[in-house]
């Protein structure tokens, strides 16, 4: 066949194809591609859809502490969005009562009260709290499909048999989910995409057969399609109000006026295209158990059987390219809670070898209350496994030594760690404050290396490397010659204003009678009182 | 006793650095007698205006100098020391200026070559650059010190020593200096949080960008002899002695082409005058008129104010001559002068306005004109000036840009950590309502949710009091230009403005008021565009030639139609609040409509003069003067000051000011809200009334006026200008309704109605209104002709949103070579992309072409965008089955689309159930007594809360048979916040009030009715 130049927009196909039925609804595959290939009846699938509304509140709440969640879910809430206008995304029913609702922006919804509270949206949980609540909906069907921001399917034909038919099945899952505090809409019909628009509109739950389905859905406004604004507008330019009146228009002409893909879309939901949908996998965590053929008393020889285990995670990570930051090992005893043994690193890693070191140190300082007759390992959460250095050219060695040494510094605090207990190891971080005291301190839970970022500027006298942790007052006789002995231009210090440590201060270096060399200060605040606050070498 | 002068201080100006007003600084420095004080922003002489006056009320030497950075690090600070080194200061500051973007500069290490007749500080780094001091020895050796600037650090003794060496070294002197950054130790946590700002991270991250301590304020002498060396400290006051330049040698001089060669300023003054006298007076002018003329030139000249005089008829005359509209206004403009000269149209014989009371000859003030052209025509005139006279002479004014609550609380908020939702309801809380207490305050942010005691909000409301007006940036005043005789950059550093190809000078109004400098205010007036056009369609329909001197004067009928608040697209009486004032005030002759125009503002109401007033017009209230000096004063507005003008002359005939306090108190007036010092004022007003005898309440009175005035006033001479327009106006709106509507119509945005309430308002007047229509309409508004040969006024497609301006220029274009033959036709000839032909459609101009709206959208909305269309849209597809669009949505269409229809009134249709409600029209209403209970019901058109009228909100309800006005107490608008917030189509419930002409309701209770109005989307406007 000789290749055509295809024009812009395609001739109209309704007239150019002599097999095309003359019935308004018939299926016109899109021009541009390949015709698709003819739809194999299979079962007929059976989709719920559940709508969940007002999911940024739910969602936002539900990142909340119980006890801040109590105390916000009594007053008129709304959950806001990160643009411009702040616009209100959801409300709770105490808000709407005031009057707002989602789209207000945040000055308008303060306007109608200002006793509402606000939370920001948090989409990472909306999206984690939809994976939650789908992987709680897979004790009913093995196909369930999230459907972001707010909306999962599920492929139900194979269930509902076991659930006792159609409205049992319904009705149980409308009351599993009413035991859980969600109220989603729910909707069920032949395909996907009819379910899901059913759900939007869904005050009560919807059940929609292959031979309504058509009726059904020409009764939905176009609006549950939810299309970009501009497409709705233009369908309201041409009286297009139902989805009715949007399958009535000739098939060519509309698919050149909002898109082939809308076309499409509309052909899936009425089951005259296939669909194809993403479904669920959960997240994977790692287990493994060893039941031992007979009860162990030392530590020496669960290192062995460990080892092993640990070489069995080895490969598992290695195949998936995962990593791990936190090994938790049960030892079970045959009459007594087990004794755990955790194993945290500073960094994700998938070299057991160092983790079997580890384990080896800890495993040392644990003292078996019985024998162990069981162990587990388990991983609760898996990292994708950390990229190696793979500078080709330059500066490779220089960012290798670096990672290297950092390495090298995480495993000598873990190995620190490991032998003298998680508390007992912590560094010392310098922070940008002129106020003395404030300037360090030991850096709290997480295993920062010790490093300087910040620096004392220049142009600033030198301090004590000895800081006393309180300062010491200096007795009133002794001002006087203090005074006199100040050996430098005093260093004034006024910061801190900001938070519960306001200080004014002059410091001064003086040389004690024993020949030290002190650095006390004069406290401005405090009717002058004089404190001596550090040594010099 | 040891003397000091600080060579070194920065102020507000250097922005979020420096933490102090220019005048606290200076106000500082003499409090602890400092022998001088050089004010020395970063790359800037925008504060020192400011400082000099301050320093001459304090009688301390001011020294102008700027800190200089350049870009490889090399820091001076240059201190002027004559007129020649100003003016060389200036031009490098201009020069850095100019190679940034708005708000920086760029400064290379040669361009300090320029400062010649300067002295120079170098401010070295922590490490001594010693190749930067001899760099600079060798260049301004024996005007070069080094600076030693001991802040405290712990080391200052170590620092001086390294200092000396490198003096040593280089042989250079070294003098003390501060580097001061505020006036007080203070200000420290101000210019922490200013730190804090500036880098966009809170005050407690900022470590050690923040200053260690207070000691980089003005300190001392006592202290600062701690520190130095004496003879560090008497070097300064040293140097200071060699700078001799004062701000006051700043002499302006005009430009000098205006005049011809054989002419003096005053003689060709005078020629232009008689020119124009022979063309406004073409009977021959009067003896009066006359006798003004010559008294006025006169005064001028004894002025030498000719120039100024010659640059404004420049401006006016070069306006006629291209046929834009323009108009003077201000203290000088409403002189025979300046109607000879055309600068202004009002006849100085129509009015009672004397020259004399607006230039007085004790008072040194220039002359201030405004002058008003059309908006959409103005930046032709500010290309002329910068044509005529070159960028280098010309320049615009700044306006300086300062925190006001709001942004102060915003900033300092952030900088203190709260999250932007809490800052958004701190806001909310606090500047919802007017001015208050402390402890109201208090109540208010308790309200809001805050602890008003915590700590965190006690610093958050201290400090942004503290930050509110301060300068944040520098913008572009509206249109006032300086003109110089040669070289701008001489007299005052110019910068890059945001827009551009535009340049501001770095002083304001103020500045440039205080050194005498003259400008030219150059603004754009929408009104004089729309009376230009009417004046021009209704031209041209009768064959006339009216202008807008030659609009019949006092007219009657015109009058009638004022006195009946029908003033739907008057110029300033179209408000509501000054509709319901003209039947009472009745204007009948043109200065009746100066007093309107400045009676119905804040100042007045707030100062209560309106009652009193009304009174006094209606015979219900005696006229009577506490004196004769104060009769002669008040005689016009019959004993109520209501011009700002008046409030100074009662200050200075009863109080015993004089001019030059007089013009203070009406600079302090405009400026009392920033910055709230009137109080001395007070004091002085209150004695020397007493002292004259005037009884306390008439005083106390006449202070509350004052107050009142505050940035509001409004001076009689600006509203003599603006009554002229309003009369002109209303004349056309009574003589010419459908010239005028297309006129204002096709000038928009301006003025306080949108084309729907403008329509409708000349379809009340008689005029045939004809619909968007592709065959037909132009991009404006036209006129065609009704059965009886009268203007018909017919929508232009401007209307129709989402349509291109250049789509419909080839639509008229492809139109007048023959007519459409169909919507394919149209979008083939006219090359219509598919936004402009569904705009079109949406709006139902295609309707003869392609049948109703839905029809029209299908038909054309199968176009690919920019496509070629032709060919495709010959394509025959299947018919499409639409629904016929219904009268409520083609209503609703219209109102989408081009914000009016021409069909019923949406509340038509909704009537019946309106009619079962027992609700009212506002026809009905008009026949009711006062207080009886009705209901009604209206799309909501304007909402509008006047900060005057305590918490009042007045509304505007349209129903089809008119408007009816409606005011909400805030009990009701609380009560039923949510209806009063959302409400499209509001019901009320209240009671009729008719009080001299005017009729309210005074609502008692509201429903939102806007779910009845469907998906009928209506126009509302929110006025604050």
């Amino acid at each position: 066949m000789k290749s055509v130049q295809l024009p812009l927009i395609p001739p109209a196909p309704e007239k150019r194809r002599p097999n095309a039925s003359p019935r308004i609804l018939s299926v016109v595959p899109p021009p541009t591609g390949p015709a698709p290939a003819p739809i194999v009846r299979r079962r007929r699938a059976i989709w719920l859809a559940l709508h969940f509304p007002d999911w940024p509140l739910r969602a936002a709440l539900s990142a909340l502490s119980a006890a801040e969640r109590a105390i916000l879910e009594a007053q008129p809430l709304a959950v806001v969005d990160g643009d411009r206008r702040s616009t209100v995304l959801a409300c709770n029913v105490a808000a709407t009562t005031f009057g707002i609702r989602a789209g207000h922006s945040l000055n308008a919804a303060i306007a109608l009260s200002a006793d509402v509270q606000f939370l920001p949206r948090n989409s990472a949980q909306e999206i984690q709290l939809l994976n939650e609540v789908a992987g709680q909906c897979q004790q009913y069907t093995s196909s369930v499909s999230p459907q972001p921001p707010n909306e999962i399917a599920l492929e139900v034909r194979g269930s509902l048999r076991l659930f006792g038919g159609l409205n049992n099945f319904v009705e149980r899952i409308r009351q599993d989910f009413h035991r859980r505090g969600f109220a989603p809409q729910l909707a069920m019909s032949p395909t996907v995409h009819s379910s899901l628009w059913l759900s939007r509109v869904a005050k009560e739950p919807t059940i929609v057969g292959p031979r309504d389905l058509i009726r059904s859905l020409s009764r939905l406004p176009v609006n549950a399609l939810l299309w970009p604004s501009e497409v709705e507008l233009r369908l309201a330019r041409f009286g297009v109000l139902t989805i009715g009146d949007l399958l009535r228009l000739p098939r060519g002409g509309l698919a050149r006026r909002i898109g082939y893909e809308r076309l499409t879309e509309l052909d899936a939901a009425v089951g005259r295209h296939p669909e194809v949908r993403r479904y669920f996998a959960s997240a994977e965590t790692y287990e493994d158990r060893v039941p031992l053929d007979f009860e162990i008393e030392t530590t020496g020889l669960l290192g062995v059987i460990l080892e092993k285990s640990l070489k069995r995670l080895q490969l598992f990570l290695t195949r998936r390219s995962l990593s791990v930051d936190c090994i938790r090992i049960a030892l079970r005893h045959r009459e007594q809670a087990s004794t755990p043994v955790t194993l945290g690193l500073a960094r994700p890693t998938a070299d057991m070898q160092h983790v079997t070191e580890l384990m080896r140190e800890q495993l040392a300082r644990v003292q078996l209350p019985s024998p162990v007759s069981a162990l587990s390992i388990t991983v609760q959460q898996l990292h994708p496994a950390p990229k190696a250095t793979q500078e080709l050219f330059g500066t490779a060695g220089s960012s290798e030594a670096t990672a290297a040494r950092a390495d090298a510094q995480a495993r000598l605090l873990e190995q620190l760690r490991s032998r003298l207990g998680q508390t007992s190891v912590s560094s010392l971080q310098s922070r940008a404050d002129y106020r003395p005291e404030r300037a360090h301190a030991p850096a709290s839970t997480n295993m920062q290396p010790l490093t300087l970022r910040e620096h004392l500027p220049e142009s600033l006298a030198p301090r004590p490397l000895w800081l006393l942790s309180q300062p010491y007052d200096v007795r009133p006789a002794a001002h006087r010659t203090l005074r006199k002995q100040s050996l430098s231009a005093p260093e004034r210090i006024e910061s801190g204003w900001w938070d519960d440590d306001f200080c004014v201060r002059d410091y001064h270096r003086v040389t004690s009678p024993l020949g030290a060399l002190g650095w006390v200060y004069r406290d401005r605040l405090h009717s002058g009182q004089w404190r001596l606050h550090g040594l010099f070498g | 006793m040891t003397q000091y002068a600080e060579l070194h201080a920065l102020t507000n100006f250097s922005f979020l650095k420096g933490a102090s007003h220019p005048t606290e600084m200076v106000a500082m420095a003499a409090e602890l007698r400092y022998a001088a004080i050089a004010i020395t922003d970063e790359c800037s002489l925008a504060g020192v205006v400011r400082a000099h006056e301050e320093a001459k009320r304090r009688q301390i030497q001011l020294i102008v100098g700027a800190e200089l950075r350049c870009e490889d690090g090399l820091t001076v600070v240059a201190l002027v020391q004559s007129r020649l080194g100003y003016g060389r200061l200036s031009r490098l500051i201009t020069k850095a200026r100019r190679a940034a973007p708005k708000g920086s500069y760029l400064l290379r290490r040669d361009d300090l070559w320029e400062l010649t007749a300067c002295l120079l500080l170098w401010i070295p780094d922590h490490e001594i650059n010693l190749s930067d001091g001899e760099w600079l020895r060798t260049r301004f050796n024996g005007r070069l010190w080094i600076a030693a600037e001991l802040h405290g650090l712990g080391n200052d003794d170590t620092r001086l020593q390294r200092l000396r060496l490198a003096g040593q070294q280089l042989a250079l002197p070294l003098t003390a200096a501060g580097g001061a950054l505020m006036h007080c130790a203070g200000r420290k946590p101000l210019h922490d949080v200013l730190t804090a700002i500036r880098l966009i991270t809170p005050v407690n991250q900022c470590g050690y960008a923040l200053l260690p301590s207070s000691e980089r304020s003005l300190r001392e002498i006592k202290r600062l002899s701690a520190l130095y060396p004496a003879s560090l400290l008497a070097e300064s006051v040293a140097i200071a002695q060699r700078c001799a330049f004062s701000l006051d040698e700043l002499r302006y001089e005009y430009p000098r082409e205006l005049v011809p060669a054989n002419h003096t300023p005053a003689s060709w003054l005078r020629q232009l005058t008689y020119e124009g006298v022979a063309y406004r007076w073409p009977n021959g002018v009067t003896e009066e008129a006359l006798a003004l003329i010559e008294h006025e030139l006169q005064l001028i000249r004894e002025l030498q104010y000719e120039p100024y005089f010659l640059t404004v008829h420049d401006l006016v005359r070069e306006a006629r001559a291209r046929g834009i509209l323009c108009q003077g206004r201000g203290s000088a403009a409403n002189s025979a002068v300046c109607f000879a000269l055309g600068v202004t149209a009002v006849d100085p014989s129509r009015q009672q306005v004397l020259f004399e009371r607006f230039i007085s000859k004790e008072r040194a003030e220039p002359p201030d004109i405004d002058i008003d052209f059309e908006h959409e025509r103005r930046e032709e005139i500010i290309q002329y000036i910068y044509d005529k006279y070159g960028r280098h002479r010309a320049g615009l004014a700044a306006t300086v840009i300062c925190y006001r609550q709001r942004s102060a609380l915003r900033d300092v908020g952030k900088a203190l950590g709260l999250d932007p939702l809490q800052i958004e309801r701190l806001i909310l809380a606090l500047t919802r309502r007017p001015a208050s207490t402390v402890i109201d305050q208090k109540q208010w942010l308790a309200e809001a949710g805050f602890d008003p005691e915590s700590r965190t909000i006690q610093q958050v409301m201290l400090l942004s009091n503290e930050l509110r007006g301060f300068p944040r940036h520098l913008s572009q005043h509206v249109g006032g230009f300086v003109i110089a005789a040669d070289t701008l950059e001489d007299l005052v550093p110019v910068e890059n403005a945001a827009m551009v190809d535009r340049t501001v000078i770095q002083w304001d109004k103020d500045d440039l008021e205080s050194l005498g400098l003259l400008k030219v205010d150059v603004l754009a007036l929408g009104i004089l565009s729309a009376i230009r056009k009417a004046l021009q369609y209704h031209n041209a329909w009768y064959r006339k030639e009216l202008t807008l001197a030659t609009i019949p004067a006092e007219d009657p009928e015109t009058y009638q139609m004022i006195q009946r608040a029908d003033t739907i697209g008057v110029f300033q009486i179209e408000s509501r609040a000054q509709m319901s004032m003209l039947p009472r005030l009745k204007p009948e002759r043109l200065y009746d409509l100066v007093v309107e125009v400045a009676i119905v503002r804040p100042g007045p109401i707030q100062g209560d003069m309106v009652h009193p007033y009304l009174r006094r017009r209606e015979g219900t209230e005696a006229v009577d003067y506490p004196s004769e000096a104060v009769r002669g004063v008040l005689e016009r507005t019959l004993g109520v000051p209501i011009f700002q003008e008046q409030v100074m002359q009662l200050a200075v005939v009863a109080a015993g000011f004089t001019p030059g306090e007089a013009d203070q108190l009406r600079r302090a007036m405009a400026a009392w809200r920033k910055e709230g010092n009137l109080g001395p004022f007070r004091a002085k007003l209150l004695d020397g009334l007493r002292t004259r005898g005037y009884p306390e309440d008439f005083a106390e009175r006449l202070f509350r006026q004052i107050e009142g005035f505050g940035e509001y006033g409004f001076p009689e001479s600006h509203a003599a200008s603006f009554a002229l327009l309003a009369y002109s106006s209303a004349w056309l709106k009574c003589h010419a309704p459908a010239e005028f509507t297309a006129a204002i119509i096709n000038s928009l945005p301006m003025g306080f109605y949108a084309p729907a309430q403008l329509v409708r308002d000349a379809r009340d007047h008689g005029v045939e209104v004809r619909p968007v229509d592709v065959t037909h309409s132009h991009w404006d508004c036209t006129l065609e002709p009704d059965q009886l040969q009268r203007p018909a006024l017919r929508l232009g497609m401007r209307l129709v949103q989402g349509l291109s301006k250049t789509g419909v220029e080839r639509i008229v274009t492809a139109r007048s070579s023959a007519a459409f033959s169909s919507a394919q036709d149209l979008a083939a000839r006219a090359r219509l992309n598919r936004r402009d032909l569904e705009a079109l459609a949406a709006a139902n101009a295609l309707a003869p072409l392609t049948g109703n709206r839905h029809q029209a959208a299908w038909s054309l909305a199968g176009v690919k965008d920019d496509a070629p269309l032709f060919q495709h849209l010959s394509v025959e597809e299947a018919t499409p089955i639409l629904r016929v669009p219904t009268e409520g949505q083609n209503i609703s269409a219209d109102y989408g689309s081009t914000g009016l229809t021409l069909r019923r009134h949406p509340l038509a249709l909704l009537r019946e159930r309106f009619i079962r409600r027992q609700i009212h029209t506002a026809q009905s209403l008009r026949d009711l007594q006062t207080h009886t209970h009705v209901r009604i019901a209206g799309l909501v058109l304007i909402r509008q809360s006047p900060g005057t009228a305590h918490n009042t909100t007045f509304m505007t309800l349209e129903d089809e048979t008119g408007v009816v006005n409606v005011i909400i107490w805030e009990t009701v608008a609380t009560k039923y916040r949510k209806p009063f917030l959302q409400s499209q189509l509001l019901e009320v419930g209240g009671r009729v009030q008719h009080e001299k002409g005017v009729m309210h309701v005074i609502a008692e209770d509201l429903v939102d009715r806007s779910p009845w109005l469907g998906k009928l989307r209506a126009p509302a406007r929110d006025f604050r």
